[in-house]
């Protein structure tokens, strides 16, 4: 009993051992290798047989093969070898007899040098030297024959193993040109051979400067082989796209894989968590063009690369003014890109001002301001606020009565003095200024009246240029304008006079960083959101997610990479109980993902890469010199 | 936790996902070894209870029982197949799961929850309730003591090589007592402590950020003594109480059961009785904490009980 127990429990204990080796060998790896060398096998073997068909159906070298059978049968003959038997024999000897004129001739001929020697010398000392001289002559005279003894020789030499290899020039011929025929099979066949002997390997780059050792290529075996690009190959067996300047320029061996694309360059075991994406793996592999955010890591810039994805990000960054509200180190703040308000009672409707704070987009589809999340009492605060902080004294023409008999000559007056090229209205003309289609609703007669004449006096970088109009053509103009009214706004009524509404517009204004992009009376704005310095490595329990952690209808996940996205894409995923201050910018996916990248590569800390990877353009005198040399 | 799919409050897969966490697997095992050795060990305790009322020998002391076999090979080549199953088991568990690993350490993030090992919960359970130099030092320290004084208090010959539940009664009640206590107090620290420590149903979401309203108060709070109050005259209530506690208490019981004081003597039975009423004292501040949110029951400058 005892021992039928033993045996059972050996038996189990080799079985758990096996499945513990088998379980270490059994990795994803070999899979994708394996079907990988398959791939390969059954395509070198496609253009083997394209090889073949070729040389088939070539008649020329139908030809060549009878003939080299021909020449081969004729030069196996034993006639021709007895003569070719002979021939060696001959050449032989007559390889020996040049040999032995050469030597002779060459010995004379030192001993004619160490006789110059006693000559010189004898001459030196004053000596007889007739004797000398004599034997001098005497050996010239024989090294002349023999030095043409050896030449003639030598020709003869020559002319035999000429008249040899003359014997199998022929074959030679047929088999060189029989050859370059069938080379290109040649090679095929042995490199089919190979791949089939190609044992399975972990295909790793070890890079200790970067501290990382990438095993990518282990599953990815055709990222840095040309004749993958085909999209018919599964995508893990593609070669690298651009692999001239992603693989060669960056060469692979230097950079690995991980330094650009992350993930964990170490695991083999299954692709998502050699990916990295599996829980507690700090650094994802980025999807896609998002891999454009590795570039600024080593390039300080990336205006002169190919990273037209991060650039895109970049542009839409800056024309969205991020930086005016988030701080990055070594990025210069946003600056006011919005009109001023300080002036904003003498233009601004206030029920216009309530339904623009609430969706800009509502008025105005390609405004550039965001929509903030804001109930319409936030709104009417706003306005309150900031209509009533701000001077209403601006112009130096009051009281502009409009006629609406002009408006006809205004209308011209708008395409003639080029007013179109800028400003669309009602989605006809230049996209510039705003569409003017609903103006009359948003400001006054007296207000427009004055900008026309000169804009620079209410907002001093405005792009909208002086036109010089005459007091008539303006008020053409303005009367023209005044008939784009917006039906239909919806109406608030907003009391200035409310202080308690006016005290909680402060707050908000304050809060929502208004004046980050406009000039607001009493406000200062400046960079007080979040920073976002290392925001690509913060701690995941830094963000504040509010209590949407997961939600995954909503693309919510609780993951620093869904925060991000979101955050930029729709903030107020998070807003489900507390209200987030991120205003929306209406970003695409695209244009988020592009957004995302630019983040991802500006706010990663990079000093972890070492100072020969860091990207030195040439200076521009080299450059010259290079291009001079060229020439 | 992120494999679920969507955030159920409570659902069963909330439950076994934490209760499939290969942090929890000796857990399991402790329960499933926890029931089955109990089992076993009053299964012949009562057995042999009814053995003795019917005036047999006890199980151990039957004839075939008394028979002595050589130590090898009788008994070392069962530890031999013990020893090859257990190292089967642990290679079977070692390949198909998972070190649970979580992200490079980061000495300025602390992992959240951030719990003891296994063995060490019950203790990590009674900071909870406890100042920590009492939770962690003079209990453990009792704890320790106690069980070392076991020999010199309980000098019961009865049970002595047998399973017996009627002669030893009051030790095995004990004993369980202290024990269950302490592999409840290890499988709460478990299964229901989740994120910040704090409570969680068993099937109830691990939230991160589950809001848990700290409204515990003092003693003296209890009995709306002003906090101001100097210290010394402020916890006199508490002091007395304690001192009732363990002076009070030990006369009733001796008053209540002579036989049991006399059995003891008056050294034995007062060291017996200041060690129950310590390993009561967890259990008590436990419901005092459940019940009136007490936090400490003595606050003085330098420690608080």
């Amino acid at each position: 009993m005892r021992f039928r127990l033993f045996v059972i429990s050996s038996i189990l204990l080799f079985i758990t051992a096996v499945l513990a080796v088998w379980k270490d060998f059994d990795k994803d790896w070999r899979r994708y290798q394996a079907e990988f060398n398959q791939v390969e096998a059954s395509k070198t073997q496609d253009e083997i047989d394209a090889v073949k068909k070729s040389i088939e159906n070539d008649p020329e070298l139908k030809k060549l093969g009878s003939d080299l059978k021909s020449i081969e049968e004729k030069l196996a003959t034993s006639d021709s070898k007895a003569k070719k038997i002979e021939f060696e024999a001959k050449i032989k000897k007559l390889k020996y007899d040049t040999y032995i004129a050469e030597r002779n001739a060459k010995n004379t001929k030192s001993t004619i040098g160490a006789l110059d020697y006693q000559l010189s010398r004898g001459a030196a000392q004053g000596s007889s030297t007739e004797s000398v001289q004599a034997e001098k002559v005497k050996l010239t005279a024989e090294w002349e024959k023999q030095v043409e003894e050896a030449t003639k020789i030598k020709g003869l030499l020559t002319s035999t193993e000429q008249e040899y290899k003359d014997m199998s020039k022929e074959y030679l011929d047929v088999k060189s040109k029989y050859d370059t025929k069938i080379i290109n099979l040649d090679v095929l066949e042995k490199k089919l051979a190979a791949v089939k002997a190609r044992p399975l390997d972990i295909q790793q780059v070890v890079l200790p400067k970067l501290n990382t050792v990438d095993r990518c290529m282990s599953c990815h075996m055709a990222a840095n082989k040309d004749g993958f690009e085909d999209k018919k190959y599964k995508k893990v067996f593609q070669t690298h796209p651009n692999k001239e300047l992603y693989l060669v320029k960056h060469n692979v061996r230097d950079f690995g894989c991980v330094s650009c694309h992350q993930g964990q360059g170490l695991a083999t075991t299954k692709p998502d968590v050699a990916h990295g994406w599996v829980n507690f793996w700090d650094k994802p592999m980025f999807q896609g063009k998002q891999v454009q955010a590795s570039c600024i890591k080593c390039h300080k810039t990336t205006d002169d690369i190919p990273a037209e994805f991060f650039n895109q990000g970049k542009d839409l960054v800056t024309a969205s003014n991020c930086f005016a509200c988030h701080k990055v180190e070594g990025i210069p703040a946003g600056l006011k890109n919005g009109p001023p308000l300080l002036q904003a009672s003498s233009k601004l409707n206030s029920s216009w001002m309530v339904n623009w704070v609430k969706n800009p987009r509502h008025y105005l589809p390609m405004s550039k301001m965001p929509t903030f999340n804001v109930t319409d009492e936030d709104a009417k605060s706003i306005t309150a606020f900031v209509l009533g902080s701000s001077d209403s004294n601006y112009g130096t023409k009051k009281g502009i009565v409009t006629n609406p008999n002009l408006a006809a000559e205004g209308e011209k007056l708008f395409q003639t003095k080029t007013c179109n090229t800028c400003h669309a209205v009602k989605g006809v003309g230049g996209a510039v200024g705003p569409d003017l289609g609903r103006v009359a609703s948003k400001t006054n007669p007296d207000w427009l009246f004055n900008w026309i004449k000169n804009p620079k006096t209410y907002h001093p970088t405005t792009v909208m240029p002086n036109l010089n109009l005459s007091d008539d053509e303006t008020l053409a103009i303005v009367s023209w304008l005044e008939t784009k009214k917006w039906d239909n706004m919806p109406q608030h009524q907003v009391n200035l006079q409310d202080k308690k509404l006016v005290e909680q517009g402060k707050v908000l204004v304050k809060s929502l960083n208004c004046a980050g992009c406009h000039n607001i009376a009493t406000q200062d704005g400046g960079q007080n959101c979040p920073e976002l310095t290392g925001e690509a490595e913060k701690d995941i329990h830094k963000f504040d997610f509010g209590y949407s952690h997961l939600d995954p209808k909503r693309g919510v996940y609780h993951k620093r990479e869904s925060f991000i996205y979101n955050k930029v894409r729709t903030p107020w995923v998070y807003n489900d109980f507390l209200k987030g201050r991120m205003p929306n910018f209406w970003f695409t996916d695209d244009q988020t993902n592009a957004v995302y990248t630019y983040i991802m590569g500006i706010t990663a800390k990079h000093e972890e890469m070492p100072v020969r990877y860091i990207y030195k353009p040439k200076n521009v005198e080299e450059s010259n010199e290079e291009v001079k040399s060229s020439k | 936790m992120d494999e679920i799919s969507a955030v159920h409050m409570y659902s069963l897969e909330n439950f076994l996902d934490i209760l499939t966490l290969p942090d929890n697997i000796p857990i399991i095992l402790l329960i499933t070894m926890l029931i089955s050795y109990t089992w076993i060990g009053f299964y012949k305790a009562f057995n042999n209870d009814k053995r003795i009322a019917n005036g047999q020998p006890v199980w151990e002391g039957e004839p075939y029982n008394q028979e002595k076999v050589h130590t090898w090979p009788n008994l070392l080549n069962i530890e031999f197949i013990v020893a090859i199953l257990v190292m089967a088991g642990l290679t079977l568990w070692s390949t198909f799961l998972n070190a649970p690993l979580e992200e490079p350490a980061n000495p300025s993030v602390t992992p959240n929850p951030s719990k003891a090992p296994w063995y060490f919960l019950g203790l990590q359970e009674m900071l909870v309730y406890f100042d920590p130099w009492i939770a962690g030092v003079i209990l453990p320290s009792i704890i320790i003591t106690g069980l070392v004084a076991i020999p010199y208090i309980d000098t019961n010959p009865k049970g002595n090589g047998y399973y017996c539940w009627k002669d030893r009664k009051f030790a095995i009640s004990v004993f369980m007592f202290g024990w269950l206590l302490w592999v409840a107090l290890i499988i709460l620290g478990t299964f229901l402590r989740g994120p910040g420590w704090n409570f969680f149903m068993f099937g109830e979401y691990w939230d991160a950020h589950k809001v848990v309203p700290l409204v515990n108060i003092n003693f003296y709070e209890l009995l709306n003594i002003d906090p101001k109050t100097p210290w010394f005259i402020r916890e006199i209530p508490a002091v007395a109480l304690t001192l009732a506690y363990f002076s009070i208490i030990p006369f009733v019981v001796a008053k209540l059961n002579k036989k049991f004081f006399d059995d003891l003597g008056l050294v034995r039975y007062s060291v017996t009785i200041i060690l129950l009423l310590l390993l009561a004292s967890l259990p008590i501040k436990m419901v005092l904490r459940l019940t009136l949110n007490l936090k400490y029951l003595i606050v003085t400058p330098w420690f608080n009980i």
